[in-house]
C-alpha cells in the first residue's frame, strides 16, 4: 500500500472541499482521479503531493505516518512530483528546468546532462533543450513540465488533468507518454481527469470524486443499501438515507444494487412526479462518449446515465437542467 | 472666523488639528476660507520691506528687539532672511531684497563701491570668542591673542569645526589664520559667471577632513557640532550665550580666549541701490536705516540684554542708552 | 537661461579638471549611498520575502506601517537618529555623530521600506505556481525562495535603484547626522545647499548636473545588467 488515508478532509473558509474517510491506492498502478469540475481532485492531489496539509484526518505514505511539519514534508515531496493542470516553467531555459529538481537533489553536474536528455526523448522534447522556457506552446509546456518531474526520478507522479490545455496530438503524445512512464520506470502515476474514456484506458484504477467524497464504481451505479417493506408490502432499497429505489427482491438487510445506466432514461423535469421508478435530480454534466452521451445526475447521490446519441439528439438535456430519471424494474439488480 | 485667525499662525497649528476633530464640519469650512484668504495675508499690507540678514543677528533675538520697535515707531514691517552673509549680499546683489544687515566690512564696502547698495552705515559691533572644550587640549585658556591661540591649536592638530560657509564669521576665522601664519592651502575652483571664465578661492588651513573640519553651516550649528566633537570654533558671542545658557541641553564649551581686538565684529546696514534694482522699496529700506542710526535705535540696541549680558555696541552713538 | 548656460560649463569644467575637491564629494556620495542601499538591501529584501511568503497576525498592519514609513521625511529621521548617536544619546560614546557611519545609519532607515515594500510588491506579483512547482520538484524553503527571488529579480533591482536614488538625492539625513564637514561627510547635496547658502549657484547647479549625471550613469549601468540578463 503506497497511500492509507483515513477521515481526511480540508475545509476552506468554511467549506468542506474534501470528506474522505477512507482511501487506500497500491503500489505500482494507475491511477485516474475522476470527477466533475469543483469536486476537489485538484486539492486532492495537492495533499497527496505533500503540498497542501489536511484540515483533519491522517495519511500514512509508504509506511509512514506523515506528520504535516514543513522539514518532514520537505522529504517526502523528493520522491512524490505533482505536475499542474496549467503548469508554469522558470523563466530560463528548458534545459534549465529541466536541471532545477536535479540541482536540488545535489545530483553531479555530470551526471545531470545525461539524465536531462532521457526525459526530454521520453517527452519527445529534445530539440527544444535549449529553447527559451516560456516560448512554447501549452502542449509543449506541459511535456517539459513532465520531464522535469521524471528528472527527479521520483516513486510517484501526480497530475493534474494533463491533457485538459493541449491539442489532440499532444493529448495522444501525453496519454502515451503516461503509460510508459508507469511501464517502463515503474513509477507510481496517479492523474486526474475529468474525461471517462481517458480515465477508463489508461488507469488500473478509478477513483470517483464526488463533491468532495469517493463515490466508488459510479459508473455501473453501484451502491450500498438496505431493503425496508412498507405497509404495502412493497420492497424499497434506501441509500444512504438519501433515496428510495422501488426494488424486486427476496433479499433483507444490508445488499448492494446496482442500476444499469444504458436502461435508465432521462426526461425533462417538468413531464414527470417522483414515483416508484422516478428520481428528480440535476444535470451535472455530459460527456460525449462516442456512441453514447454520459449523463451524471445528482440525486442525492450521484447517478450515471447512458443516452444513445439518436436519444440524446431527440431529447437534449442540459448541464444544470432538472430532470426526472426513469428506472425501469428491470434495469435495478439486487446483489 | 475664529478659524481662519488660528489657522494663520503657525504656532497654533496643533490647536488647529484639534479643532479639526472636535469641530469636523465647521474646521474644514474655516479650513477652506484659510487656505482662501492665505494670500491676502501673506501679499497683504502695504508697509513691508524685505531684509536679508546674517543668522547671528536673528539667533541672538535681536531682530526681536529691533523689529518690533521700529514698526512701531515707523510703521514699516520688515520681513527678514536670516542666512549667511555670502548669501545675504548675493540677495542685495540681486535684488531679491530691499536692505541687507551683515557683518563682514571689505565685502559690505565692496557692495556699495559697485553700485549695488547706497551706503553702508555702520550700526553696532559684538565680539567673536574662540570656544574650547573644557579639557582644552590645545592649551589656550586666558589667551588674548586670538591668532596666536589658533596658532596653538593648528600645532596641537587639536579638532577646530569652520563654519566654512562664506559667512562674516568664516571670513574673519580666515583672516586669523592668515595672521597666526599658519600655512594656508588655497583651492581654486573655475567657473563661468555671464560667460566669462572666474576663478573662485576658498582659504584654509592644512588638514581639512582631519583636525580642521569645514562644515559649511550657520552659527549654532558651528556651536552645537563643536560640543558635539569636543572641538575648537570661532563664534560670536550672541549666539554663544545663547546656546549656553538659553538652551534646555546647556553646553560644555566655554569661552577660552577673548578680548583681543581682531576679534571686533562690526555690522552694518545697506539698502539695496534702486538704480540697480528700480522695483527694490529703497524709501523704506532707507528710513529703516536711519532709525537703526538714530538715537532711538542705537539705545534699542544698547539695551537688548540676552540672559542679562550685553550682546551689542552702538557704534553710531557708542553711549547711546 | 544664463544661470544653466553658465552652471552647465562649470560643471564641464569641474568635470574635466577632475577637480580633486569636486571628485571628493562625488566619491563621498557614492561611498555613504551604496552602502546604505547595500545594508538596506541585505535586511530589506529578505524581511520583504518574509512578510509576503509567511501568513501572520497583523500582516496587512505591517503593510500599511511600511507604506506609511515610505513617506518618512529625511528629518524626522535625523531627528530620532541624531537623539541615538548625539554626545548625550545613549550611543553617545560610540562619537558616531558627523561620521559617514551615521549618514550610513540614517540612510538606511529611510529606504528600508522603499525596499521592503517593494519586495513585497515584487514577490506578490509572482506567479503562485513558481513556488508550487519548486516546492514539488524537491526545493527546500531557500530554494524555493531562491526560485521567487529569481522570477522577481528585476522588479528586486528596482527597488534596489530607487532606493539608491533617493540617498543619493537626500539631504536631510546627510546635513543633519554628517554634518557636512569638507572632505569627510560632505555629499553631493549637502554640499549644493552650502553653495546655495553660499550664494554660488552656478556651483549649486553645476553640481546638480554632476549629481545627474551620476545618476544617470548608474541607471544606464542597472540597465545594460538587466539587458544582460534577459538575454
Amino acid at each position: 500500500m503506497l497511500f492509507e488515508i483515513n477521515n481526511l478532509s480540508k475545509v476552506y473558509a468554511g467549506r468542506k472541499v474534501l470528506d474522505i474517510p477512507e482511501l487506500r491506492l497500491e503500489k505500482g498502478k494507475v491511477y485516474g482521479l475522476l470527477g466533475p469540475n469543483g469536486s476537489g481532485k485538484t486539492t486532492l492531489l495537492e495533499i497527496l503531493s505533500f503540498l497542501l496539509p489536511p484540515t483533519t484526518g491522517e495519511i500514512v505514505y509508504g509506511s509512514r505516518k506523515v506528520d504535516f511539519s514543513e522539514g518532514f514534508l520537505q522529504g517526502l515531496r523528493r520522491e512524490v512530483v505533482m505536475v499542474e493542470q496549467q503548469p508554469i516553467l522558470f523563466t530560463t531555459s528548458v534545459y534549465k528546468n529541466v536541471e532545477f529538481g536535479l540541482g536540488v537533489r545535489g545530483v553531479p553536474k555530470e551526471r545531470r546532462k545525461r539524465i536531462i536528455y532521457e526525459v526530454l526523448d521520453l517527452v519527445g522534447m529534445r530539440e527544444f533543450a535549449e529553447a527559451s522556457a516560456h516560448k512554447l506552446s501549452g502542449g509543449e509546456t506541459q511535456r517539459v513540465a513532465i520531464a522535469r518531474a521524471l528528472a527527479c526520478s521520483p516513486k510517484v507522479i501526480l497530475l493534474d488533468e494533463p491533457t485538459s490545455n493541449v491539442d489532440i496530438e499532444n493529448q495522444i503524445a501525453i496519454e502515451g507518454i503516461l503509460r510508459d512512464i508507469n511501464i517502463q520506470k515503474g513509477i507510481f502515476v496517479i492523474f486526474a481527469t475529468h474525461n471517462t474514456i481517458q480515465a477508463t484506458k489508461l488507469s488500473d484504477h478509478i477513483v470517483f470524486l464526488f463533491n468532495g467524497r469517493p463515490a466508488s464504481s459510479v459508473y455501473e451505479n453501484i451502491f450500498s443499501g438496505l431493503i425496508s417493506t412498507d405497509d404495502n408490502g412493497k420492497k424499497y432499497c434506501s441509500i444512504h438515507d438519501k433515496l428510495k429505489i422501488a426494488v424486486r427482491t427476496n433479499k433483507t438487510g444490508y445488499v448492494k444494487i446496482s442500476v444499469n445506466p444504458i436502461m435508465i432514461k432521462v426526461l425533462p423535469a417538468r413531464d414527470a412526479r417522483a414515483g416508484d421508478h422516478r428520481l428528480l435530480g440535476r444535470v451535472m454534466q455530459l460527456i460525449d462518449e462516442g456512441d453514447h452521451v454520459r449523463a451524471l445526475i445528482d440525486v442525492g447521490i450521484p447517478f450515471s446515465a447512458l443516452l444513445s446519441q439518436r436519444e440524446y439528439k431527440h431529447a437534449p438535456v442540459m448541464a444544470g437542467e432538472s430532470v426526472a430519471l426513469f428506472c425501469p424494474p428491470e434495469s435495478i439488480e439486487v446483489v | 472666523m475664529l478659524q481662519v485667525e488660528s489657522s494663520l499662525n503657525a504656532t497654533d497649528y496643533g490647536q488647529l488639528t484639534t479643532d479639526l476633530i472636535t469641530m469636523r464640519r465647521l474646521s474644514v469650512f474655516g479650513l477652506i476660507l484659510s487656505v482662501a484668504f492665505m494670500p491676502l495675508v501673506v501679499f497683504g499690507g502695504d508697509k513691508v520691506i524685505k531684509m536679508s540678514t546674517t543668522t547671528s543677528t536673528q539667533a541672538s533675538g535681536l531682530l526681536d528687539a529691533l523689529l518690533p520697535a521700529f514698526a512701531k515707531d515707523i510703521g514699516i514691517k520688515v520681513r527678514v532672511f536670516a542666512k549667511g552673509t555670502g548669501a545675504a549680499i548675493r540677495d542685495g546683489t540681486d535684488g531679491n531684497v530691499d536692505v541687507i544687515f551683515v557683518h563682514a566690512k571689505a565685502r559690505e564696502e565692496a557692495f556699495v563701491a559697485e553700485g549695488y547698495g547706497t551706503k553702508r552705515y555702520a550700526v553696532m559691533h559684538n565680539d567673536f570668542v574662540i570656544l574650547g572644550p573644557p579639557n582644552d587640549p590645545a592649551g589656550i585658556r586666558g589667551m588674548k591673542d586670538a591668532p596666536g591661540a589658533l596658532r596653538k591649536i593648528a600645532v596641537a592638530e587639536a579638532r577646530f569645526i569652520s563654519r566654512g560657509d562664506d559667512s562674516g564669521t568664516h571670513t574673519k576665522e580666515i583672516d586669523l589664520w592668515a595672521a597666526a601664519g599658519v600655512p594656508l592651502v588655497f583651492k581654486t575652483t573655475t567657473l563661468v559667471k555671464k560667460g566669462k571664465k572666474r576663478q573662485l578661492t576658498f582659504k584654509h588651513p592644512k588638514g581639512s577632513g582631519g583636525w580642521y573640519l569645514s562644515i559649511g553651516q550657520g552659527m549654532g550649528k558651528a556651536i552645537t557640532y563643536a560640543d558635539e566633537k569636543r572641538a575648537y570654533t570661532l563664534a560670536d558671542r550672541g549666539t554663544y550665550i545663547k546656546y549656553k545658557f538659553g538652551g534646555k541641553g546647556g553646553l560644555d564649551l566655554e569661552v577660552l580666549c577673548e578680548g583681543d581686538e581682531r576679534l571686533y565684529n562690526p555690522y552694518g546696514v545697506i539698502p539695496v541701490n534702486p538704480g540697480k534694482h528700480p522695483h527694490v522699496k529703497f524709501d523704506r529700506a532707507d528710513r529703516f536705516a536711519q532709525w537703526l542710526v538714530s538715537p532711538r535705535g542705537q539705545a534699542v540696541i544698547a539695551n537688548y540684554k540676552l540672559l542679562d549680558r550685553q550682546l551689542f555696541y552702538p557704534d553710531a552713538i557708542p553711549d547711546a542708552r | 537661461m544664463d544661470l544653466l548656460i553658465d552652471s552647465l560649463i562649470s560643471a564641464i569644467l569641474l568635470l574635466k579638471s577632475l577637480d580633486a575637491e569636486v571628485c571628493a564629494i562625488v566619491l563621498v556620495s557614492l561611498k555613504v549611498s551604496s552602502s546604505s542601499t547595500l545594508i538596506a538591501s541585505l535586511i530589506g529584501i529578505p524581511a520583504g520575502f518574509a512578510i509576503a511568503f509567511k501568513e501572520f497576525r497583523g500582516k496587512r498592519m505591517t503593510i500599511t506601517i511600511l507604506n506609511t514609513l515610505l513617506a518618512l521625511p529625511t528629518v524626522v529621521i535625523g531627528l530620532f537618529v541624531y537623539a541615538f548617536v548625539s554626545r548625550r544619546g545613549i550611543f553617545g560614546p560610540l562619537d558616531l555623530l558627523y561620521t559617514q557611519k551615521a549618514i550610513v545609519i540614517g540612510q538606511v532607515i529611510l529606504i528600508i521600506p522603499i525596499v521592503t515594500t517593494f519586495t513585497i510588491a515584487a514577490i506578490s506579483r509572482i506567479d503562485e505556481r513558481y513556488r508550487k512547482s519548486a516546492m514539488t520538484l524537491g526545493a527546500t524553503t531557500l530554494q524555493t525562495a531562491g526560485v521567487v527571488f529569481r522570477e522577481a529579480r528585476f522588479s528586486i533591482m528596482a527597488a534596489v535603484i530607487a532606493s539608491f536614488g533617493r540617498v543619493i538625492a537626500e539631504v536631510g539625513i546627510s546635513m543633519m547626522l554628517g554634518g557636512n564637514a569638507k572632505g569627510f561627510t560632505r555629499t553631493m547635496t549637502t554640499a549644493m545647499a552650502l553653495e546655495y547658502d553660499k550664494g554660488e549657484f552656478v556651483l549649486a547647479v553645476a553640481l546638480g548636473l554632476i549629481l545627474l549625471t551620476i545618476s544617470f550613469a548608474v541607471n544606464l549601468f542597472f540597465n545594460y545588467l538587466q539587458g544582460r540578463a534577459r538575454a
